[in-house]
């Protein structure tokens, strides 16, 4: 916590190397900066600043073509300069309105415009809410106190919360507003370009993205997986329009061994590049653990059929049950084909290693037999060993077969077991019983048949993975005429068994790109990470396929890379205004437990069209809502200035952006260097007027930098910018185009005004900045027609 | 703008004169060191530096603390534990200590309530004093040792308005101090919160012509704002205590300190000096930081030096007072009853709430609404986790004028009288004839000095250049702290030192905060040694309080230090005249009742041309200095009150909802001037906080974590030059109070009226009233869209 | 590279401070004049730019000294109040400040240092200043006090006073 180190450039290469380094920041006037560490609100203090006064940046003349200022001059300067007062007074205004007489003697022009945002949310001690525009998750401001905040809508920092809490990294925020838009088939298209079976994931996704919703600290998540079912079922509904044939072969064949979620979306994104592709699968159908071991009535066959068959007609080949070699190797494999994906999943039951087990079912089986509908009504006592999902489904399927009494029996107490809420409120809805801190030790046998299972006391450590102590002395018998193993997963490896490099659980080692040990074998899903969620196995089949088409040197399609949200270029986040209001989310409910069949889909309607874009509209896609409290920005932005800095030439409309902890679009080292703006036309009349709380010090709540060319009274061109209204300077196009080649009059200035917060949609607590923006417009406008300047003694 | 000079009823040498302040010349060189300069570098060479926890979280437990890498931070001198025995067995305290006097802990002369522990295991509000402190070799060194305290939380939910604080979800804060959760128990037993009732209210309400509603809230949002952020420097080693602060009241500092350390009151020394303005919020309260610096001073064995940074220094508010008044009233503008209910919001702790929902009430019910004789008024207030209320200058009163007067200009335009005669009807205190002269005085003088007659009906006001609104609005209010007010405040100590040369030193012990006092008493004591030849410029005022030298200093609340010391000063100075008799009996040859003093010459009364000069009589035998020493109680004599009066002019923008204060007049009739200038200064001087907290100052919580959002005077704004209004101050002695000056204070109720005015005055400009300050463009642009919608839909 | 080395001159009087050894590099200028210097005449509050109490002149301009790196001073000539004595002419009438209706130019002082300099800085560089120009050169300071009037007042006088000085 030593001393900052102040560096002074010796030269601008000097300067921009220094400044170039990770945590290092360049020091002007440095009024903004010592604000910040004063009251530590960056998530670390910089290492070291940069001086940059010593690059003499401080000169201002006058060309044909307009003034050039250097960065380094001071906002006094340009204040008092005669040249700027005279051809040039909306920067000299605008300099004149900041802050106070000392802070305008030593904070300078290119200072000024590199500010941070200014928000009471980012700018709190200690970084307190360590917002989304420092990287965080929410943007407090939002839904908080926001009388100063933006009314023309957000911008995209960063990844959202939940885009981030997806493993596929599924760019919600797009869709959903898609949706609001109503264009389902572009919402659909979004999804569908980074996961081909969301009628899957809409129905048995966990959906951790809800997890990170920043609606929940305000009243509810919104159902993203009600959404993505909606899109899901869309698909499935016009699957021949997404499921499409590539133009043309590229010669070159890839094997898929295994059909599940992994397998199958591999399939997808390597047949859509153009090579030919067989899909391996042992059993008889394809979907592996979707098609085997989810239960029917929580996602019906339908979906899978549907996906494989539009899959074969893309060109697709699938040598299922009889026709695929159980006996095949990867190196089998990799011989006939120029690639592999391994997707062999996690179907193995584990060995439970107590007393008979020989004379337990398997839960994995079990729900294998009951997806082929060979499998009765297990008994009236069934046990079942385990906690998680599949013990959950087991428990479940046995009640709807009529079994009378299903318990679960769990080593440890029943709010530690791993099954997700949703699925055990399921189970104890159902008439599930549990029996919670038991451990199995063996099946108690009456004339061969099972009678009971000997269980023993456990009393567990904190948490689900510390080592529980049995009591073998504390022992009792739980009646039971039938047991069910459902204490995990194994991986059957025997199709990789020595030759491709695997850990003692049998997961494949791969590096990030998903190869394997083995040359041109790439895996994915379960058979790496374990038995795990659907949705990883899907983010692994497209990232896998995508480094198999760059193993084979083809060209990816533009959506198989990591996190390509596609946003919009300005990456404005458009959200309803209806979302700042509280609602609930929209529930789809369980039919009542009579109703629940186990062949049919119990959630048999998803929301209709309109009800999920009730829902799309509670979406606030993320995006900050801080202001740009630049007072020289509009005004360089309304004289078409330019910024040079020590690498490009930025014209001022594009300079100001929206990062992390940054508000223009200047890249780390990038250091302004000069401002650049054209000489105005003869007789144009150009204005800037701030409106704050006080006369002083305070930052613009709204401001207004208006350049009107005239002759004979016509407007020739115009351009009207607002300042601190949003996130960044904002040029009011339609208004100065609306004014071009009128007469301005007090109705033709009226029009204009409405005509520049046409676009506004203001949060909870700024509506009124909406009509001060006008207010200030109109007068600006009409000032034009008489060419009276604002009085800038003390401007209002 | 009419510059009125006052002109003395009572012609005296210096007092009442305008001339400059006798510390100007120190002040304006930067010669006067204040507590961060007397304590520059600590003092003493091995001073280290204090810092305690501000809580993060509103409300919220420590479940466990680990300080191990606080401790082992390089610098770290002592780490002081919430569960530390020594601090766990120190009795608990209260932020309303002491009414101004001197008091032991038993006494009360106000109700107290004993709420404060010190640094406590659980935090009340955001920024609460709590959990640990740190003293170490730097403030940045504390800032990251506090940061290294690894704390676990119970965080419990957040909830800030009165009504939640008895819903189910709110913590029960002070259960020991409450009748209901959260509902404090006021002194006195009230039936259905009714705390004071005369009269016949039914009957009153019953007969009433024409009534007035008005439900408003003032407080909570607004705090002291002054530039010297509380302080001490304290030593605590071998059984003795040294200690100097920038607190205002050294008496008060040592017995806080002696009641709680226990340590006899002869071994502490406190010192204090000249201190920045304080605007109230040294006053009733001793702070728990005091007695936590001792003991980390003790724990280091070294003094510690602790200084609030600008977020701390919003360590208490105005408090948050909601009024509900009802008027009744005849068709001549007699009001007949009142009911009325305040309602308190407290913070985290009590401030004096009970002042201000209950006894203010009662007090103005005998200072200024004497002639409304039929009264109810309930009294109730809740904790909350806010910030604590305390004191303001002004304190209470400004929270009832605001809603009452409002109430009143009510009844004015309802029955098309003019507000003034309304006042002088219903107004004036109980012991001085009706109607009451000093009322009328102040009224009649501030009207014209406003030109009240360019008041139009309410809205009627023509548009100026077509977007403003003007308005006229008045208000009354009571001064205080006369001096049959002041039996709590303690004896008053005053002592003349004669040096041989006929120079005098002055010792009227008040820390000099900006009211002035000092002046006054030295304007005072030239005119009680004329006989002496003795100008202000001979005397020298002491301006530093040492507890262990001087004598019991009187704090400076609401100027009053300016005529309760100059009332001792005739004794103090009989005495001196009587020890130069004595001297001057010996020089010549008579009996001392036979001389008398004059013109700096000791003389036989019957044969003046006998006499000796005093300067002879100090050079006679040894040139002993003369030393006259006075203790006084002030005269309860009680003489009623003198009244101010606060007229404003406004101009309101439609179309920005801006507020401009275009002029403000104060009329205040004090009884004696004891010094135009600085009087004058303080009725110009209140409108900083009267017309700031009426227009600017707005302190926001974030509602979710209940953390306030603009605690630094950046986003806190308070006026500048360049925002502060023409005013017209106006001095007055119409009433008259006990004692040769009888003069009543100034400062506190310099302000009292300013914001009712301007809120009478936006009235009567657009016709729309506001129930909470401050008005801002945002309140004022929604009250005008409200109004229009509410017009549209009655002509529909 | 990084300054060992700065030298300003305070008053009038050069000084040399050695980074490191005398003063720490990221010292602010306001720390040095006062704990190196014993200017108690800068005075520290908001640490945010907003209050105006830490104004020395620099170069014969208004800065906030607390908002500055000592090293950005090096070379330069810093003024503080300290540099005035009671004849000055902004001194002496913001000392004398008692006309009826203005009030004192101060009351408790702690702001006061920063006002004159802020008005020596303006009446070097506008020696008639329009009451309104007044208002705005000194908008960067709060006298929570209130003396703006008997401030302005006393800036008036002061322009009086230095205009009789150089007509003479």
């Amino acid at each position: 916590m030593g001393a900052l180190k102040i560096i002074n450039a010796d030269n601008r290469e000097h300067a921009y190397e220094t400044a170039s380094s990770e945590n290092v920041r360049i020091l002007a006037g440095g009024t903004d900066i010592l604000g910040g560490l004063y009251d530590h609100i960056h998530r670390s203090p910089p290492d070291g600043l940069v001086n940059i006064k010593t690059l003499g940046l401080d000169y201002m003349r006058e060309d044909e073509e307009g003034v050039v200022i250097g960065a380094g001059v001071r906002l006094s300067d340009i204040e008092k300069s005669g040249l700027l007062k005279e051809r040039y007074p909306l920067l000299a205004d605008a300099a004149r309105t900041v802050a106070s007489p000392q802070i305008r003697n030593m904070a300078t022009v290119g200072g000024n415009i590199c500010q941070e945002p200014r928000c009471w949310y980012y700018r709190h001690q200690d970084n307190k809410f360590d917002c989304l525009r420092k990287g965080g998750a929410v943007c407090p401001a939002f839904t908080g106190n926001n009388p100063y905040h933006s009314i023309l809508g957000s911008v995209r920092i960063c990844e959202t919360g939940c885009q981030a809490g997806c493993p596929n990294e599924t760019s919600i925020g797009k869709y959903m507003e898609q949706i609001r838009r109503g264009d389902i088939e572009g919402a659909a298209r979004t999804l569908f370009e980074v996961n081909p079976i969301a009628a899957v994931t809409g129905r048995v996704c966990p959906h951790t993205c809800m997890s990170d919703c920043a609606r929940n600290e305000f009243d509810e998540a919104v159902s993203i997986r009600a959404a993505e079912r909606f899109l899901g079922d869309y698909i499935m509904g016009h699957a021949d329009d997404f499921f499409t044939a590539p133009d043309c072969g590229v010669g070159m064949s890839v094997a898929v061994v295994g059909a599940g979620p992994a397998g199958l979306t591999a399939a997808y994104y390597l047949r859509l590049s153009g090579l030919s592709v067989t899909v391996f699968d042992t059993h008889e159908e394809a979907g592996g653990m979707l098609r085997y071991s989810i239960p029917a009535y929580r996602l019906p066959r339908g979906i899978i059929r549907k996906t494989k068959s539009a899959l074969e007609k893309t060109g697709v080949v699938f040598r299922l049950g009889a026709d695929c070699n159980a006996e095949a190797t990867v190196a089998d494999y990799r011989k006939r084909f120029d690639a592999v994906f391994v997707g062999t999943g996690a179907q193995l039951p584990l060995p439970a290693r107590i007393e008979g087990e020989e004379h337990c079912l398997n839960g994995l089986e079990f729900l294998y037999n009951v997806s082929v509908e060979k499998q009765a009504k297990p008994g009236d006592d069934v046990l079942v060993i385990g906690g998680g999902d599949v013990a959950m489904d087991v428990a479940v399927t046995a009640k709807r077969l009529g079994a009378k009494n299903v318990t679960l029996v769990y080593r440890r107490p029943k709010e530690l077991m791993p099954a997700h809420d949703e699925e055990k409120e399921q189970a104890f809805e159902e008439g599930v019983a549990v029996a919670e801190s038991l451990a199995p030790v063996g099946v108690v046998l009456e004339n061969g048949k099972v009678a009971g299972l000997d269980v023993a006391a456990s009393r567990s450590g904190e948490g689900r993975d510390s080592k529980a102590e049995i009591d073998m002395g504390e022992r009792k018998v739980l009646k039971a005429d039938c047991v069910v193993l459902a204490i995990g997963q194994e991986i059957d490896g025997r199709s990789y068994e020595g030759v491709l490099d695997a850990d003692e659980k049998k997961r494949i080692k791969t590096d990030d790109f998903l190869s394997s040990s083995m040359d041109g074998v790439y895996a994915g899903g379960d058979a790496v990470l374990g038995p795990g969620t659907v949705v990883w196995a899907i983010a692994h089949g497209r990232r896998a396929a995508g480094s198999i088409i760059e193993y084979l040197n083809l060209t990816p399609t533009r959506s198989l890379f990591r996190g390509e949200s596609g946003e919009a270029d300005d990456h404005k986040t458009p959200f309803d205004p209806s979302a700042l209001s509280n609602s609930d989310a929209a529930a789809l409910r369980l039919p009542n437990v009579e109703e629940r069949a186990l062949y049919r889909e119990d959630i048999s309607e998803g929301l209709d069209a309109e009800a999920v874009m009730r829902e799309a509209a509670r979406c606030f896609n993320c995006g900050c809502v801080a202001v740009s409290a630049s007072d020289l920005a509009p005004a360089l932005v309304a004289l078409s200035a330019t910024i040079h800095t020590n690498m490009r030439v930025i014209p001022a409309s594009e300079f100001f952006g929206a990062g992390i902890c940054s508000a223009t679009n200047l890249s780390q080292g990038e250091i302004v260097m000069e401002i650049h703006a054209p000489a105005p036309e003869k007789g144009s009349f150009m204005e800037y007027r701030k409106f704050r709380p006080r006369r002083a010090i305070d930052f613009p709540v709204l401001s207004t930098a208006v350049y009107i060319e005239r002759s004979e009274g016509v407007v020739k061109n115009a351009k009207i910018v607002l300042g601190a209204a949003g996130p960044l300077p904002y040029e009011a196009i339609d208004a100065a185009a609306y004014l071009k080649g009128r007469k301005i009059d007090e109705t033709v200035a009226a029009t204009a005004a409405t005509l520049a917060l046409k676009g506004a949609v203001p949060l909870a607590e700024n509506g009124y900045k909406v009509k001060i923006a006008k207010a200030l417009v109109r007068r600006s406008v009409l000032a034009a027609a008489s060419n009276r300047q604002a009085s800038i003694d003390i401007i209002r | 703008m009419t510059k009125t000079v006052y002109e003395p009823r009572v012609k005296r040498n210096y007092v009442g004169a305008y001339r400059p302040k006798i510390d100007a010349r120190e002040k304006t060189l930067g010669k006067v060191r204040f507590f961060q300069d007397v304590t520059l570098g600590g003092m003493f060479p091995n001073t280290i530096y204090g810092g305690i926890l501000q809580s993060p979280y509103a409300n919220a437990t420590i479940v466990g603390m680990d300080t191990s890498d606080a401790e082992a931070l390089p610098g770290v001198r002592a780490v002081l534990r919430y569960d530390d025995p020594e601090i766990r067995a120190l009795k608990l305290t209260t932020h309303a200590w002491t009414d101004t006097a001197v008091t032991p802990f038993h006494r009360d002369t106000i109700p107290r309530f004993f709420d404060r522990v010190f640094l406590p295991g659980s935090a009340k509000h955001v920024g609460d004093q709590m959990g640990v402190a740190v003293a170490a070799d730097s403030p940045d060194i504390v800032h990251e040792a506090l940061k290294l305290v690894k704390i676990e939380w119970d965080v419990h939910p957040v909830f800030l308005e009165a009504e939640d604080a008895v819903s189910a979800k709110a913590d029960d804060l002070h259960p020991g101090l409450c009748e209901e959760k959260n509902k404090i128990k006021l002194h006195g037993d009230f039936q259905d919160d009714v705390s004071f009732e005369t009269g016949d209210i039914e009957k009153a309400k019953s007969e009433a012509d024409v009534t007035a509603h008005t439900d408003m809230v003032y407080g909570g949002n607004v705090s002291h704002g002054t530039l010297d952020f509380r302080g001490l420097l304290i030593k605590w080693d071998s059984g003795r205590i040294d200690c100097w602060t920038n607190h205002y009241y050294t008496d008060q500092t040592r017995m806080y300190l002696h009641e709680y350390l226990d340590v006899p009151i002869n071994r502490i020394r406190v010192v204090n000096g000249h201190c920045g303005a304080h605007m109230g919020k040294w006053n009733m309260g001793e702070d728990g930081y005091y007695i936590i610096m001792a003991f980390l001073a003790k724990r280091s064995g070294r003094p510690v030096y602790y200084r609030m940074d600008v977020h701390e220094e919003f360590h208490d508010t105005r408090n948050l007072t909601r009024f509900v008044i009802d008027l009744y009233a005849k068709n001549d503008g007699a009001i007949t009853g009142m009911e009325i209910e305040g309602i308190g919001t407290m913070g985290g702790y009590y401030g004096p709430m009970e002042y201000n929902v209950q006894f203010i009430v009662e007090e103005s019910a005998e200072r200024i609404f004497a002639p409304i004789k039929n009264l109810r008024v309930r009294s109730k207030a809740y904790f909350t986790n806010r910030v604590p209320g305390g004191v303001m200058r002004g304190i209470g009163n400004l929270q009832l004028c605001w809603p009452l007067l409002q109430a009143v200009d009510i009844i004015a335009e309802k029955l098309g009288i003019d507000p003034i005669d309304v006042i002088k009807k219903n107004f004036g205190d109980m012991w001085s004839p009706y109607p009451n002269e000093s009322l009328a005085a102040v009224l009649d003088k501030g009207a014209e000095l406003i030109g009240w007659d360019r008041r139009r009906k309410t809205g009627e006001g023509e548009l100026i250049d077509g977007r403003s609104k003007r308005g006229f609005g008045v208000a009354v209010w009571n001064q205080w702290h006369a001096e049959w007010q002041e039996n709590a405040r303690g004896r008053i100590e005053v002592a003349f030192r004669v040096n041989p040369d006929l120079s005098v030193t002055l010792i009227s012990p008040t820390c000099e905060t900006g009211a002035g006092g000092n002046s006054a008493c030295v304007f005072a004591c030239a005119d009680n040694l004329s006989f002496l030849n003795i100008t202000p410029e001979d005397i020298h005022w002491v301006p530093v309080n040492d507890s262990d030298l001087g004598l019991k200093d009187c704090p400076p609340t609401d100027s009053i230090v300016s005529f309760l010391m100059p009332e001792a000063m005739p004794e103090c100075a009989a005495k001196v005249k009587d020890e130069f008799k004595r001297r001057g009996a010996l020089m010549l040859d008579a009996e001392p009742d036979e001389l008398d003093v004059d013109d700096a010459k000791v003389f036989v009364k019957s044969d003046p041309s006998r006499f000796v000069t005093c300067w002879s009589v100090m050079m006679d035998v040894d040139c002993v200095p003369i030393y006259a020493h006075v203790v006084r109680s002030n005269n309860k004599t009680v003489t009623g009150l003198p009244c101010g009066a606060w007229f404003a002019e406004v101009e309101v923008d439609i179309e920005t909802g801006e507020i401009e204060v275009k002029h403000v007049v104060l009329v205040n009739d004090v009884g004696q001037v004891m010094h135009a200038s600085g009087a004058e200064s303080q009725q110009l001087g209140a409108q900083e906080l009267g017309v700031g907290e009426a227009l600017t100052e707005d302190l926001q919580y974030d509602r979710r974590t209940g953390a306030i959002l603009n605690r630094n005077y950046l986003d806190y704004k308070m006026l500048t030059a360049a925002d502060f209004p023409e005013i017209s101050p106006c001095l007055m002695e119409v009433w008259k109070g006990a004692g040769k000056y009888g003069a009543a204070g100034l400062a506190e109720a310099a302000l009292t009226g300013t914001p009712t005015a301007i809120g009478n005055a936006v009235h009567n400009a657009i016709g729309v009233r506001f129930d909470s300050l401050p008005i801002t463009p945002k309140k004022v642009l929604d009250a005008l869209e409200k109004k229009e919608r509410q017009s549209g839909k009655e002509e529909r | 590279m990084e300054k060992e080395k700065i030298c300003f001159t305070v008053n009038g009087e050069d000084q040399v401070f050695e980074i490191g050894r005398d003063i720490e590099s990221d010292a602010r200028l306001s720390t040095v004049l006062r704990e190196k210097l014993g200017l108690t005449g800068v005075r520290i509050s908001c640490e945010q730019g907003a209050c105006g109490a830490c104004t020395v002149l620099l170069d014969g301009k208004s800065v906030l000294s607390c908002m500055m790196f000592a090293v950005d001073a090096d070379g330069r000539e810093v003024t503080t109040i300290e540099a005035f004595g009671e004849s000055d002419p902004v001194a002496s009438s913001f000392i004398e400040m008692a006309e009826p209706g203005y009030g004192t130019a101060m009351q408790c002082g702690f702001c006061t240092p920063g006002f004159v300099l802020e008005a020596h800085a303006l009446l070097s560089e506008n020696a008639s200043p329009a009451k309104d120009e007044i208002k705005e050169a000194l908008s960067g300071h709060i006298c929570r006090c209130g003396c703006y009037h008997g401030i302005i007042r006393a800036v008036e006088n002061a322009a009086e006073k230095i205009r009789e000085v150089e007509r003479r």
